[in-house]
């Protein structure tokens, strides 16, 4: 048989292809990091809740667990079932949507709660408006 | 109603409960369903991911876009007081934001890892309003998205939103049964077409839009919170005008489409 320059075929006759590049990574390890700095940020959140609006930071971790979702499912469509780092990719998925679940509670309170706390702040702002008033025109009627 | 949920030592948002129901259930149904459809299983999970993902950010920037003429006219105390920043960042979010932030994302899946869009769109859409009927409840419980006031109306006491002591239509619970029977009136229908064609053959998602924007379109003129849009229609009801017009466009190109094809094959 002519072997062309070719290796000797196995003697099961199957050729293996040669490897290709190997899959990135960046993915995999960008969730990883990105899911456990989120959930470290959320105990650390959840432990100071006693903080007066500590709670309001959850918007930190939330975002945090939204790109270790998306780099996580770009992990693992890049890199084959079995290649190492598939599991990385899996792992910082799936500790970013315990991440997402938990920091969402603290977020999610209501759907369109704005009602109350714009007119809170606008009134807020309104009645100091109004105070500085009363006391310009109290000061005017005293001048005078 | 019950804002709120004590567990423990916990109190646990009624609304932030609700949705994860949603979503358990919407998704249970997905993968159940996916046994008929024949999808790789990672794809639909990633898909669904994105979803959530798409949503929750559409929801929250279509809610930011409602409330536009309020930022601006108030900018100045939102932004330097802690209750201004609580409105931006903790409640806020509006359905059809999250629907096309969900759409948009599972799109955006599909065309890059070359998943059929409309394989992917005909397994969904049936859950969309499955999910949404929870979060309708949610929105009851928590006491927001109230309706109008009647006298024979639900009074709320402890609501987040809604004011307490005034009898209001429950407007989220008759949304959120519309909702279940949209649900079930899609699976039904699609597994009655699937007898005589592949399941994937017919394509709900465009008759969802329609139904549910005809709905919406309806329902908000019940809805008893403040000012939400411009013209004398809620932002919604425009959304909702322009989903009923766009779906219509696509009919009607489709049925063009279809009649250039015939000739051409004959």
């Amino acid at each position: 048989m002519q072997n062309n320059g070719y290796p000797n075929p196995a003697p099961n006759g199957y050729n293996p292809v040669p490897n290709g590049p190997a899959p990135s990574k960046g993915g995999a390890i960008a969730s990883l990091v990105l899911s456990i700095i989120g959930l470290i940020l959320f105990i650390i959140l959840w432990c100071c809740s006693w903080i007066p609006f500590a709670g309001y930071f959850m918007i930190l971790p939330m975002i945090l667990s939204i790109v270790g979702i998306v780099t996580g499912i770009s992990g693992r469509k890049s890199i084959p079932l079995g290649q190492s780092g598939r599991s990385m990719a899996t792992a910082g998925m799936v500790i970013s949507i315990i991440t997402l679940i938990l920091s969402a509670i603290l977020l999610v309170t209501c759907g369109i709660c704005y009602n109350c706390t714009i007119c809170n702040a606008a009134n807020s702002g309104l009645s100091d408006l109004n105070d500085l008033n009363n006391s310009l025109n109290d000061l005017n009627d005293l001048l005078n | 109603m019950h804002p709120f949920f004590h567990f423990i030592i916990w109190d646990i948002p009624a609304y932030w409960l609700m949705g994860v129901i949603g979503v358990a259930a919407a998704s249970l149904f997905v993968l159940l369903r996916n046994r008929r459809f024949k999808l790789p299983g990672e794809d639909v999970l990633h898909i669904g991911l994105l979803i959530v993902v798409g949503a929750i950010i559409g929801s929250k920037l279509l809610f930011l876009i409602t409330i536009l003429p309020t930022l601006i006219r108030y900018a100045g105390v939102i932004f330097t007081s802690p209750e201004g920043w609580a409105m931006l960042v903790q409640g806020g979010y509006v359905f059809y934001g999250g629907l096309l932030g969900g759409a948009a994302a599972a799109v955006i899946y599909c065309r890059k890892y070359k998943v059929s869009v409309s394989e992917a769109a005909a397994l969904i859409t049936p859950a969309i309003p499955l999910f949404h009927a929870f979060g309708r409840v949610g929105c009851f419980l928590a006491g927001c998205c109230w309706g109008i006031e009647v006298p024979w109306g639900i009074v709320y006491t402890e609501s987040l939103g809604a004011p307490n002591g005034v009898p209001l239509l429950p407007i989220q619970l008759i949304e959120a049964g519309l909702n279940l029977c949209l649900f079930i009136g899609l699976w039904l229908y699609q597994n009655h077409r699937a007898r005589t064609a592949p399941i994937d053959a017919w394509q709900p998602l465009p008759v969802y839009i329609l139904l549910y924007a005809v709905l919406r379109f309806t329902l908000e003129f019940f809805r008893g919170d403040a000012e939400r849009g411009v013209a004398l229609l809620s932002t919604s009801q425009w959304v909702s005008l322009v989903l009923v017009l766009a779906v219509c466009g696509w009919y009607i190109f489709r049925r063009k489409k279809a009649g250039r094809q015939t000739p051409a094959a004959a």
